[in-house]
């Protein structure tokens, strides 16, 4: 991410979901929320690449959650926003807000 | 969770192997695993299992070809995941100029393929040495005396024993001679075969241990020992069927009962290609100090060099110098690698060339694919101006860049290691009968295959470095804006040109070298022989002096052979001789009597051999003055007379009659010998001899007829000019042989002109091979030109567009661009005819009756080269001038 730029729609939405799904943020039920949501299939590859690239940014974390009982005998990752995370989110949404102030007729807000 | 409720373990297996590794992998799984029971839940479990294969391969994939993208610079299969992302692209690059890419993979191919060829043939015969232990140190000795020019003499076995005692160099110094053994035992037919008589010690010294049995043991030579025989591999199979109780059978060996005491390995055909070894038998007690030659051989010590060891034999020379002042005056010891013994240091000089050659011709192949890159480099030069813009990197660019030239050059080289493949194989296959050292074995080997991924890795940079800077090099600025249009073929004409004149020039001095050898080759076969040796059949039979103890037993059996042949009804005439001509002949010195020669060096060296009074009408030798011996001159010892040939008379008895004159002839220049009368002047012949029929001007060498009542000889060919096809008659000629002797073999049994065809290979194969090369650096040059020009034309459409709308004629704007092409053209020729003209002094060595600076040879190779040049260039200049202006113009 480019000094004062602005994390991509993509990351915004994995972000998003991650703090939807609450404790419950494994890979998979992320990934429900965020098609849920978006409305549309999500590829895997370039879901969990997503994830790592934004680990590497410090924006996500993830800690290592027991086997689900009767699905899997592997150990489950389990996401988090970091703060520096939420600061991004909260960045590009107050950009966004900021552009749409004033411009009621379009539906934005006062 | 049941078992077996599970998802395929073997996806499961495949996504660990591509997945990262540690909890990133498996954590990914995990949530596959959670997904899978859902799946299950809602299609059924079959329906699952085939979801999560298609889900699996899917992820590995994804991971495999564009890897994970994030940890670039420290994850080896992310760094892995851009190459392949950027070899797909090369490959799609390709792929949109498929006549492009074909021509430039396979330009690559054919450079990629002559030079791997070549160098797997210089592996063969000279790198890869022989297949002995420590073959670097294993070295030949010889001697050398100045005094009667002569060199590379075997060594007198009283020489070899001081010398042993002596030396300090040698971890052990043994010996042997050639030798032929004829073969007899009550299962096959009579047979001989080319072999050698070593001392004791010297199979052992060789170091290759025997496949069955045992080799000979230092005390094992000598006069008075029992004959025995290590067979070579090839001998056992073909004669004696591979028997495995072959140890310790008894055959007869040149009429001997020899024992049979061990089996060399496959391949295995010391010194040369040699079937049989059996012991020397001399006896050092009865022999001269100045006789009894034998081939010395050895390892010097580790840590000793060449150097070391001939400082050391020049110290023993001297030595026995002052104590046989006489018998060693001036002989000089000294030791080579082994190796040089039977592959001349020429041969090897000439391997090298060619290599060089086909290097030339790999470099022309690879600024013939610069020079295409450049020209799409230039129209690509917005694609990369793009991407730069958009923050790739300059080294991004260029890796990018020379990516799809890697992918050119990896498959021109795999198609190039094909073509040498077959062209190897088919090139043994025609060099199958010819007589070469055993260990030169051409094949396309692990060093070839390295030598050619070399090439491949070299082209690759060679070809790729300099379009992939000037690409990545542009300015943004300059390529998008319209400043580029008109310039850029400016700015990348004069590199192109550069490489074109190169081409040009390289192509041009590997023609004249193939010229010349096309020349040689040319003239070997229309060469005037002065015999003529279509109709004729020849054999040797070589007698044992065991079996024809004296010289009375020798003479009457070639005497009866010869007239046995006479009577037979398909023989039009009979000759015998020692050396047939065409073939070689002994070297003899002469002297001339009344003549004074006032150092030995002085005394003329000729070509010699011992024929018999059919030989004249047998090969249609014609006689110019006085007439052949008579058939009682011929056998009689009594009545020595000889037959001299004109060249003979030419150089040595100017301004005299040569009949009558008394010459003589001996082995050795300080003989003593009795004067033999000249009866008679031939015709000249080409002698012939030399590696491959190479070295001297063979016809212009002087030759004489000496006869069997005046020279002993063990050996002779029996020459019949036939009334049917010569090689009909061979049973025949076998037959009469076999009638007086059952154990006697004949040896190349074959038609006269067969065997001097053989003879001259050297030509044939050298003469090919450059033509080869020839041919493929015409091509490419011109292949190289057209693109050159056709990339310029396209390049300068605008300017042409605006000429012709402002009312240019075309044959106006066809000379403007030939003059470009003309300009290139004639400046790589007269540098390439320097180039060919430094090429041919080396080769001189192998070339036949071709002067090097044959006017005829260069006007033609400029004439060709300057006509293909010039279509390359104008089939490109036509298409510009009808070129329509309106489109030219639009950009």
């Amino acid at each position: 991410m480019a000094p004062g730029g602005y994390i991509g729609e993509f990351e915004q939405m994995v972000l998003l979901a991650i703090l939807q799904a609450g404790d419950e943020a494994n890979g998979y039920r992320v990934r429900q929320e965020l098609e849920q949501a978006a409305d549309r299939t999500v590829s895997k590859g370039a879901f969990y690449t997503t994830l790592d690239r934004m680990e590497s940014k410090g924006l996500v974390t993830w800690d290592t959650r027991p086997p689900t009982e009767g699905a899997s005998s592997l150990p489950q990752r389990h996401f988090v926003v970091t703060p520096a995370g939420l600061h991004e989110l909260h960045r590009s949404r107050n950009a966004l807000l900021n552009l749409w102030r004033g411009l009621e007729e379009f539906g934005g807000v006062g | 969770m049941r078992a077996g409720d599970g998802p395929p373990p073997g996806a499961d297996r495949l996504l660990a192997r591509f997945l990262p590794p540690g909890m990133r992998g498996s954590g990914i799984v995990a949530d596959l695993h959670l997904e899978y029971r859902d799946v299950v839940r809602r299609r059924g479990r079959g329906w699952a299992r085939v979801w999560y294969w298609k889900e699996a391969v899917a992820l590995a994939a994804r991971y495999v070809w564009v890897g994970t993208g994030v940890h670039a610079s420290h994850d080896g299969r992310a760094e892995m995941g851009t190459f392949l992302a950027d070899l797909r692209y090369g490959l799609r690059i390709l792929a949109k100029t498929p006549g492009l890419s074909l021509v430039a993979v396979l330009t690559i191919a054919l450079g990629v393929g002559l030079t791997t060829q070549t160098y797997s043939y210089l592996d063969g015969t000279v790198l890869r040495g022989l297949p002995v232990p420590d073959a670097d140190r294993f070295m030949f000795v010889t001697e050398r005396i100045d005094r009667l020019g002569i060199d590379q003499n075997s060594v007198p076995l009283h020489d070899l024993i001081d010398l042993e005692e002596r030396q300090t160099t040698f971890e052990d110094l043994a010996a042997y001679q050639w030798s032929t053994f004829d073969l007899a035992d009550d299962a096959s037919p009579p047979e001989r075969v080319q072999g050698a008589v070593v001392s004791g010690d010297a199979l052992e010294v060789v170091g290759v241990p025997p496949l069955l049995g045992r080799v000979f043991r230092p005390g094992e030579d000598g006069p008075d020992t029992p004959p025995r025989m290590v067979l070579s591999y090839r001998l056992w199979q073909n004669r004696f069927a591979g028997d495995p109780g072959i140890v310790g059978r008894v055959i007869r060996v040149d009429g001997e009962a020899t024992e049979i005491v061990g089996v060399m390995p496959e391949g295995f055909r010391w010194p040369f290609d040699h079937s049989a070894w059996m012991p020397l038998r001399y006896d050092p007690a009865v022999l001269g100090r100045r006789s009894g030659h034998v081939e010395v051989f050895g390892r010097r010590l580790p840590g000793v060099s060449e150097a070391d060891v001939n400082a050391d034999l020049e110290r023993v020379s001297l030595d026995l110098e002052r104590i046989y002042p006489e018998e060693n005056d001036d002989v000089r010891i000294y030791a080579a690698p082994f190796a040089e013994r039977y592959m001349p240091k020429e041969i090897t000089a000439v391997m090298f060339l060619m290599l060089a050659a086909t290097l030339g011709v790999l470099l022309i192949a690879c600024a013939n694919v610069a020079n295409l890159l450049l020209a799409r480099s230039a129209s690509r030069g917005r694609e990369v101006a793009v991407r730069s813009a958009l923050g790739a990197s300059r080294g991004r660019v260029i890796r990018q860049l020379l990516i799809e030239t890697l992918v050119i050059a990896a498959l021109g080289g795999l198609l190039g290691v094909g073509l040498a493949w077959g062209s190897i194989e088919l090139f043994e296959r025609a060099i199958v009968d010819i007589e070469k050292p055993y260990w030169i074995v051409n094949r396309l080997d692990l060093p070839a295959l390295a030598f050619a991924l070399g090439a491949v890795l070299v082209s690759t940079l060679a070809a790729g470095v300099i379009p992939a800077v000037r690409a990545s090099g542009l300015g943004v600025g300059r390529v998008l804006g319209d400043a580029a249009r008109g310039s850029s073929s400016r700015r990348l004409g004069r590199l192109t040109s550069a490489l074109v004149v190169t081409e040009i020039a390289v192509s041009c001095g590997l023609l004249v070298a193939s010229g010349l050898m096309i020349r040689s080759v040319i003239n070997l076969r229309n060469t005037d022989l002065g015999f003529a040796p279509d109709q004729v059949v020849a054999g040797r039979v070589t007698l044992s002096r065991n079996a024809y103890p004296t010289r009375d037993d020798r003479r009457a059996f070639f005497q009866t052979v010869e007239d046995r042949l006479r009577a037979e009804p398909g023989a039009a005439a009979v000759g015998l001789a020692s050396d047939l001509p065409g073939l070689g002949g002994g070297s003899w010195w002469v002297r001339v009597d009344g003549q004074d020669y006032a150092r030995e060096g002085d005394v003329p060296l000729v070509a010699a051999t011992v024929a018999t009074e059919g030989i004249y009408d047998a090969l249609g030798i014609p006689l110019r003055q006085g007439r052949a011996p008579t058939p009682a001159e011929v056998w009689s010892a009594d009545e020595q007379v000889v037959v001299v040939s004109q060249t003979f008379v030419d150089r040595y008895l100017r301004d005299r009659d040569p009949l009558g004159v008394r010459i003589f002839l001996s082995r050795d220049p300080t003989a003593d010998v009795p004067g033999i009368r000249i009866v008679g002047v031939a015709g000249d012949v080409h002698v012939g001899g030399g590696v491959g029929g190479l070295g001297d001007d063979q016809r212009s060498r002087a030759f004489v007829y000496l006869t069997p009542g005046s020279i002993d000889v063990t050996s002779m060919a029996a020459a019949v000019r036939t009334r049917g096809a010569p090689a009909a008659f061979g049973p025949t000629l076998r037959r009469q042989v076999n009638e007086l002797d059952p154990d006697l073999p004949v040896s190349e049994l074959a038609p006269l002109s067969e065997a001097i065809r053989d003879a001259t290979w050297a030509f044939g194969l050298f003469g090919s091979l450059f033509t080869i090369f020839g041919l493929a650096a015409l091509f490419m040059a011109s292949v190289g030109l057209y693109g050159v020009m056709a990339h310029s034309v396209t390049q300068r459409r605008l300017e042409i567009g605006v000429r012709m709308a402002l009312g240019a004629a075309p044959a106006r704007i066809l000379r403007m661009v030939l003059n470009e092409g003309t300009a290139q053209l004639v400046l790589g020729m007269v540098l390439g005819l320097g180039l060919g003209w430094a090429l041919s002094r080396p080769l001189s060595f192998i070339t036949y009756g071709v002067r090097l600076s044959d006017p005829f040879l260069y006007l033609f190779i400029v004439a060709t080269l300057g006509s293909v040049g010039l279509a390359a260039c104008i089939v490109p200049a036509r298409a510009a001038t009808r070129a329509d202006p309106a489109k030219a113009m639009r950009p």
